[in-house]
């Protein structure tokens, strides 16, 4: 017994030499371990107390608690000295610190940003427009004359007989082109309405993104080139793009443009529709046809995020259940 | 739109298989959506004989079946339970087998039913997808051999090509419209002669097309058009002494498989005809018209009981079939009753007419018509291949029906000149300039050849041709390039890029863009103190606008909402904040407290001085700025919050809105921001809002002396709309809504560099006295006019109670002093209060403490 109280002794002198040396919380832990813990000299010698002759075993157990105390003050000394040293409290430092949030900015906002800017870096210049348009706008000045058969599918909502909720950004091409005769570039975003019910992938409204680019020289080889770059910057890089014949009044020849995604029965997905502006949209505005040349080109930006982020239902966005919003 | 591949390829021999074809007429512009395949052959169906049929023990309505088959050449037997009526020992029958993959979802398995074994499946026409509804099941001709192959009785295996046509494209719209597309993919050329479903009736029956040069004109009826702009052309003809009767086969099989309904002979033919040629046609029972038949608009009170039975009232704008005593079918778009073919009917009068596609759209539109030959109609239709459609379908009918044509059809055209022929010219040059690249003449003239233009014609570098009759959506010089381009295939035109600059969006109103930054940067500064964006409709609830008290007249209201009890556009954007509470609330979700949201408000036209939009010439070019408007809205509220050990969030509380407002302004008007906060508004978004917020709770955001937005408390009565009650009723929202038209009004130019001192400042407690409505904020806006040497006021006490008398309350403002060109004594500072309290007693009653 003297002996193991002998190497206690020497423990605790070794540990008094130590212990300024100790400046990480985990090995204090551990350094207590040794020392104090239930495989220590001091617990054996604690344990064995009992085994001692009743004329020995008070002295001895005196002086192995006095051991005791004064290896606990040391541990309990340096805990706080390492924690005022570090003013940080080691049971603290695991545990979620205090609930910061930064703002959301909406999803379908920063893939509208996403867009703006990168056809901003190209020279495109971001324009507003208008949610309520006057029938010229939205469809005379844009090859739709009174009787044309889009007009039904359109199915636009009328404020009056000559105002509409704007069915489509395109309008913008023309009130950029009455501000700006060519050479202009031109991206205009906004929102747009359907008489559509609500469902999954219909809304009565939903927002759009218009581009147009006329100048000298622009054709539809450049219309290739913009649009296959755009659909490899956000879908892809050596993604394939492919082009097809599409309807639209304003824009001859048209096209619909798909990138190949397996997803889909036959591979593509249509990502925009875009075309090259039609010479009776340019006469509209008195520009000379046989000059100026230009494209333009749409997409709905609810289908860009929908198909970037993988959302399945177009509700999701008007919704703002804050388990969407803060996803993105 | 369905089309059969077989149907196609009775046209033109095709190597393509079907999706191929797909493939390519979608790359021509022809979209195909969905490649269909019908009547696939399927595998384990096979013929069996019933030998034995007995009754099931267990269940009255079943049978129990003893079946003989092959299998793999030889012969088994196997046990069959079967539901249907008609099955009789003897007959042959067509067996699922076990495995048999019947339909996708439909496996046919061995099974237990009612404690007997069945091995397989006794198949009806229905549920082999032949049929859209079978009697019982499909008993073979009692000779059939076993090993005959089920697919030789079911018919030809076929896809259907589901079609999306644009709706310039109307000429794409039937069989033989999409085979001439098909002839320019091919390079092939195609005719109708002969080819198609008339091949199949002269083939097997001996149907022979009538000459009808050698027959005599008739002369019992009489046909008058009103106006050659309703009615391009209309052709009659007269089919005598024909039974009406059923279809063969063929016939009602093929029209089934395009989901059309087998009726009789006679509809049939002109439901066969739509498909195959893209013509309406109608069949009137001779004996019942008159001897004049006009083509002309309905007179007032005029009405007309339709071949469905139902009676509409006719307008003045619609088009009409009528003889003389009165309207006998709505012009392309349905026939009436009292003149239509019944099983008794004998003779036939054939309409052939093509009518004015926007007369159609719009009586269709009124009347709620949705018919198959209206939707053509609503296109247009060929007048000129008309003449050949008489034939084909007079010709159809007759055989069919056993009758005769005795005189060729009465033929009103007045507008053959129109049509008779349309020459287009094509410059190379703008061609070259709009694709980008150059084609060669030769190139032009060979896929202008595949497109069937006709007659073309060099001069210099323009090119001159003929466009088809059935190609009414050229029009134009540039509508050739288009034609140019999808023939060279769209994916073929070399890919370049464009050079922009700068220069390209200068002359855009920059007043415009800078608002368009400035909204941009406040939509930042909120997202950076911790406000979510949302995004919300609309449209609100007209139910929510009246317990606001909101007359609907305060409203713009679209005058064809698709709801009713959601059709007025927000004049605030409070509802869908209100929403997103709702939701989030219910949902229990935690963590969302502060959403903010930019987006457009509007006027009803009507609160305008004049009502001068609804007055528009054919072309308005001002803007709409005057009924849409640009707003902020935040709002803070006593949402679910996420749990933590150590962090309370602080309480929802007006100076949690204010002080966002306040840093807002700050951070974009600058320090010097300028906005003050009142009690009472009344702007119009105060008007908007006076019934959302608990009585007195409105505060009115002023900047530069003008109202610009107003901050309250949602009142109960607003949230138990929502049935924000049970869940919310004791928390408070905090909304704010700001004008970011009046705000963006002005952007503020670059700052400038304000000094600041170098010397130590001197800081100074100042506890004053004052009436307890005394406005604080006066006095923090007055104070660093009345000191040049106040650099910074806080108010850091307000104090009401004890020491204090009542009524009063005291407040401490601690003022810090800095001058800028030395170190401040204390006994400057303390002779710079004094002057303040003197020069502030002069307006404001306060004593200090």
């Amino acid at each position: 017994m003297k002996k193991i109280i002998k190497e206690i002794g020497e423990q605790l002198e070794e540990l008094k030499r130590e212990i300024s040396s100790i400046d990480d919380p985990r090995a204090l832990v551990e350094k207590k371990t040794i020392y104090l813990g239930k495989k220590s000299k001091l617990s054996f010698a604690l344990k064995q107390l009992g085994n001692l002759a009743i004329e020995i075993r008070s002295e001895a157990g005196k002086e192995i608690n006095e051991f005791k105390r004064a290896f606990e003050d040391i541990f309990a000394h340096h805990e706080e000295k390492l924690k005022t040293d570090s003013g940080i409290d080691p049971g603290e430092v695991g545990l979620p610190g205090y609930p910061y949030q930064v703002g959301k900015a909406h999803p379908l906002y920063r893939v509208r940003d996403r867009v703006l800017q990168y056809f901003n870096r190209l020279g495109f210049i971001t324009v507003n427009g208008f949610e309520m348009e006057s029938d010229y706008y939205n469809f005379q000045a844009l090859n739709m004359p009174a009787d044309h058969p889009a007009r039904d599918s359109q199915d636009s909502f009328y404020l009056s007989p000559t105002w509409v909720l704007r069915t489509q950004t395109s309008p913008m091409q023309i009130r950029a082109l009455e501000q700006q005769p060519p050479p202009l570039a031109m991206i205009s975003p906004g929102k747009v309405f359907r008489r559509d019910t609500i469902d999954a992938t219909h809304s009565y409204c939903f927002h759009q993104i218009e581009g147009i680019l006329v100048d000298e020289g622009v054709g539809f080889s450049d219309l290739r080139g913009v649009l296959i770059e755009f659909c490899r910057e956000f879908f892809g890089s050596g993604l394939k793009v492919r082009f097809r014949p599409d309807y639209f009044p304003f824009t001859e020849p048209s096209c619909e443009i798909s990138i190949e995604y397996p997803g889909k029965k036959d591979g593509w997905l249509e990502i925009l529709g875009a075309g090259m502006v039609n010479p009776a949209v340019l006469q509209n505005v008195g520009i000379d046809y046989r000059r100026y040349t230009g494209f333009a080109f749409g997409m709905g930006v609810e289908r860009i995020a929908m198909l970037l982020h993988g959302i399945n239902d177009i509700r999701l966005f008007f919704e703002n259940d804050y388990r969407f919003l803060k996803q993105f | 739109m369905l089309i059969s591949y077989n149907w196609i390829k009775e046209y033109l021999p095709l190597d393509l298989s079907p999706q191929k074809l797909a493939e390519e007429l979608t790359l021509m512009g022809l979209e195909v959506t969905e490649v269909i395949p019908v009547c696939p052959p399927i595998s384990g169906l096979c013929v069996g004989e019933v030998i034995e049929k007995w009754k099931h023990p267990n269940a009255d309505r079943l049978n129990l079946t003893r079946i003989r088959h092959l299998d793999k050449g030889r012969e088994v037997v196997v046990q069959v339970v079967c539901g249907a009526d008609n099955i009789a020992a003897g007959q042959k029958i067509l067996l699922a087998t076990v495995g048999t993959q019947l339909s996708p979802g439909f496996l046919i398995k061995k099974a237990k039913i009612r404690g007997e074994e069945s091995c397989g499946m006794v198949c009806s026409k229905e549920e082999l997808g032949q049929e859209e509804k079978s009697e019982g099941i499909w008993v073979l001709p009692s000779d059939t051999p076993l090993h005959t192959d089920p697919q030789t009785l079911r018919g030809e295996s076929d896809y259907l090509l589901d079609f999306d046509i644009t709706s310039n494209r109307w000429d794409c719209m039937s069989v033989f419209g999409m085979v001439r597309e098909v002839s320019v993919l091919l390079d092939k050329t195609c005719t109708h002669e002969g080819r198609g479903s008339f091949a199949r009736w002269e083939g097997r029956s001996g149907m022979i097309l009538p000459n009808f040069n050698q027959l005599p004109a008739q002369s019992r009826v009489r046909i008058e058009i009103e106006d050659p702009a309703d009615c391009y052309r209309y052709q009659g003809l007269d089919i005598t002494g024909i039974k009406v009767s059923d279809s063969p086969e063929w016939l009602s099989g093929r029209l089934f498989r395009h989901g059309i309904r087998s009726i009789d002979n006679v509809v049939d033919v002109t439901n066969l005809i739509l498909r195959e040629y893209g013509q309406p046609i109608h069949a009137f029972d001779a004996d019942k018209i008159g001897k004049v038949v006009t083509i002309r608009l309905a007179r007032e009170g005029e009405t007309l009981i339709l071949l469905d039975g139902k009676k509409i009232h006719l307008t003045p704008e619609d088009l009409l079939i009528a003889d003389e005593n009165g309207p006998i079918a709505l012009a392309g778009v349905m026939g009436g009753k009292e003149s239509g073919v019944t099983s008794e009917t004998e003779h036939v009068f054939l309409e052939v007419a093509v009518f004015d596609s926007k007369r159609i759209r719009q009586t269709m539109q009124r009347h709620q018509l949705n018919t198959d030959a209206g939707r053509y109609f609503q296109h247009k239709v060929d007048p000129v291949f008309s003449a050949e459609v008489i034939r084909i379908a007079g010709a159809a009918i007759a055989h069919l029906g056993k009758g005769n044509i005795l005189t060729r059809p009465l033929d009103v055209f007045p507008t053959q000149e129109r049509f008779a022929s349309k020459a287009i010219t094509l410059s190379l040059d703008l061609l070259e300039k709009t694709l980008g690249f150059l084609l060669t003449k030769n190139e032009i003239d060979d896929f202008f050849s595949r497109l069937g233009f006709t007659f073309p014609c060099w001069e210099g570098e323009s090119i001159t041709v003929n466009i088809p009759s059935y190609r009414q959506d050229l029009e134009q010089e540039w509508d050739l390039i288009e034609e140019v381009a999808r023939v060279y295939g769209y994916n073929n035109i070399p890919i370049t890029y464009p050079r922009i600059t700068n220069g390209f969006g200068a002359l855009i109103k920059s007043v415009d863009r800078k608002r368009d930054e400035g909204q941009q940067r406040f939509r930042a500064l909120c997202l950076s103190l911790g406000f979510h964006e949302i995004l919300t409709y609309p449209f609100i609830e007209n139910n929510f606008a009246s317990r606001l008290g909101l007359e609907e007249e305060k409203f713009l209201k679209p005058m064809n909402p698709v709801w009713s009890d959601v059709s007025l556009l927000r004049n605030s954007l409070l509802f869908g904040f209100l929403k997103t509470i709702q939701l989030n609330s219910e949902r229990k979700v935690t963590g969302l407290s502060r959403v903010f949201e930019i987006n457009k408000v509007f006027t009803p036209l009507a609160q305008l001085e004049k009502p001068v939009l609804l007055s528009l010439g054919d072309h308005d070019r001002r803007d709409s700025s005057a009924y849409e408007h640009n707003r902020l809205g935040l709002a803070v509220w006593e949402g679910e919050t996420i749990p933590h050990w150590k962090y309370s969030p602080r309480e929802v509380d007006y100076a949690e809105i204010s002080g966002a407002i306040a840093e807002i302004f700050r951070q974009f008007f600058g320090e010097d921001e300028g906005v003050y906060f009142y009690s009472g508004a009344n702007s119009d978004i105060a008007e908007n809002l006076r019934n959302t917020f608990t009585p007195n709770s409105m505060v009115r955001v002023v900047w530069h002396d003008h109202e610009i937005g107003v901050i309250g408390m949602v009142a109960d009565s607003v949230k138990d709309y929502f049935g924000l009650e049970s869940i919310l009723v004791k928390k408070k929202i905090l909304y704010a809504e700001l004008d970011m038209d009046s705000l963006l009004s002005e952007i503020p130019g670059e700052r400038s560099f304000h000094p600041f001192p170098i010397y130590p400042a001197v800081k100074r407690d100042l506890a004053m006295v004052m009436n307890r409505e005394a406005s604080i904020q006066d006095i923090l806006k007055e104070l660093p006019r009345l000191s040049s040497l106040l650099t910074q006021v806080n108010v850091t006490d307000i104090y009401e109670g004890e020491n204090i008398p009542s009524g009063k309350k005291s407040v401490v403002f601690n003022l810090e002093f800095t001058a800028p060109d030395k170190t401040l004594k204390r006994t400057d500072a303390d002779q710079e209060v004094l002057r303040l309290v003197d020069q502030l007693q002069k307006k404001y009653t306060f004593t200090l403490r």
